[in-house]
């Protein structure tokens, strides 16, 4: 299980990555985390949400309650145009931590 | 045992009670709680368990919160609304603590002011407490209605104990009614000392500002203050406090956001 830390500190990266994929709501968006990590990055539930609040407040993303078939609501979330360019920046960070430590690690185990 | 709808009021009212007291968040989480149950009964899980499993994945609302008021605006206006409260109340002690040491002789009296003056304080600060235990009202017309009913309420008692009780406890040339909103009546006692009082004419009933120039000489009227003006802030802060507990207490029922 990876730590709280790196899952909070991971998290505005996951979502501007997932949203840039299509729009979508808090519950997929674990159900997709969770996924794709094998269950080993998790989140609590309602944590989510704060995230993507403060992402909206940010202007990164933006909103829209959606009316299902079943007469339920869903909130979506879509990324805006300086969440594209905050996704731009995270990703370059991340990637510069990835590659730091993958030439640590393929040093010492060379 | 409680239907689900039952269980996801009395949630929604926890954690409003808990803090999370924006609808739309509250319908965002709810909503994000009913696609986990029904993913688990699909599962084969039972209601019940369902309920209580997404319950605990969604987390406490005291953490929820504080993760809210990190970052959000609302987090902003709620220290400002605080800071206001703060004020006002630090303002209202201030006065009250000025008329009960010019205005009451003896030091009973005062005693009786002072201790009026903590009980109105307590009052308002345990309000929260009280929420709880309020009905829901699930539908906003009705709900409307009965804010502006109790705010109508709150204003009638007021007026009702400052015009009619409160003038058999005062006498005087001109049944003075010293500056005093927040405590209680003196018995039978004219104000001690020279300080500003209020006296209602009895001609037009309205109230007058009375500034003595020294002790024992004639007073004059400096100005003329609608009854409304001055009496009118306590039974607006009661009425606006029983709206503003009866709102925040009626949580919107779940038929009302699917519909």
């Amino acid at each position: 299980m990876i730590p709280k830390e790196l899952v909070a500190a991971s998290a505005e990266a996951l979502i501007l990555s997932l949203l840039s994929k299509g729009e979508s709501y808090g519950y997929a968006i674990i159900q997709e985390v969770r996924a794709r990590s094998d269950n080993h990055l998790q989140w609590t539930d309602g944590m989510l949400y704060p995230v993507l609040h403060r992402m909206e407040n940010n202007g990164w993303i933006k909103s829209r309650w959606v009316k299902m078939e079943n007469g339920r609501k869903r909130k979506y979330y879509s990324l805006k145009k300086d969440g594209t360019r905050a996704l731009d920046e995270q990703r370059a960070q991340w990637l510069k931590v990835h590659g730091v430590l993958t030439q640590l690690w393929g040093e010492q185990y060379a | 045992m409680p239907d689900l709808e039952e269980q996801i009021v009395a949630w929604r009212r926890q954690m409003a009670t808990g803090g999370i007291n924006s609808p739309s968040i509250l319908d965002e989480l709810e909503s994000h709680l009913r696609e986990d149950v029904e993913r688990q009964m699909r599962d084969g899980i039972s209601a019940e368990r369902a309920f209580e499993v997404a319950v605990k994945k969604i987390g406490p609302a005291r953490a929820l919160k504080n993760e809210f008021k990190k970052s959000s605006v609302a987090g902003v206006l709620e220290k400002l609304m605080i800071a206001i409260a703060v004020l006002f109340v630090a303002f209202g002690v201030f006065l009250s603590t000025v008329t009960i040491f010019f205005c009451y002789a003896s030091l009973g009296e005062q005693l009786i002011g002072f201790t009026a003056m903590g009980l109105i304080i307590a009052t308002a600060c345990g309000w929260p407490a009280f929420v709880p235990l309020l009905p829901i009202i699930p539908r906003k017309r009705k709900r409307q209605i009965i804010e502006v009913a109790c705010l109508l309420a709150g204003l009638g008692l007021c007026t009702f104990y400052v015009q009619i009780i409160l003038p058999h406890f005062e006498r005087g040339p001109d049944r003075i009614i010293p500056g005093r909103t927040w405590t209680l009546p003196p018995v039978g006692r004219s104000p001690a000392r020279p300080v500003p009082y209020l006296v209602r004419n009895a001609q037009d009933r309205r109230l007058a500002l009375i500034v003595p120039r020294k002790p024992g000489s004639q007073s004059r009227d400096t100005s003329i203050i609608p009854v409304i003006g001055f009496f009118g802030l306590l039974p607006i802060a009661i009425g606006f406090g029983l709206a503003c507990g009866l709102a925040r207490a009626a949580q919107r029922a779940p038929e009302e956001i699917t519909a």
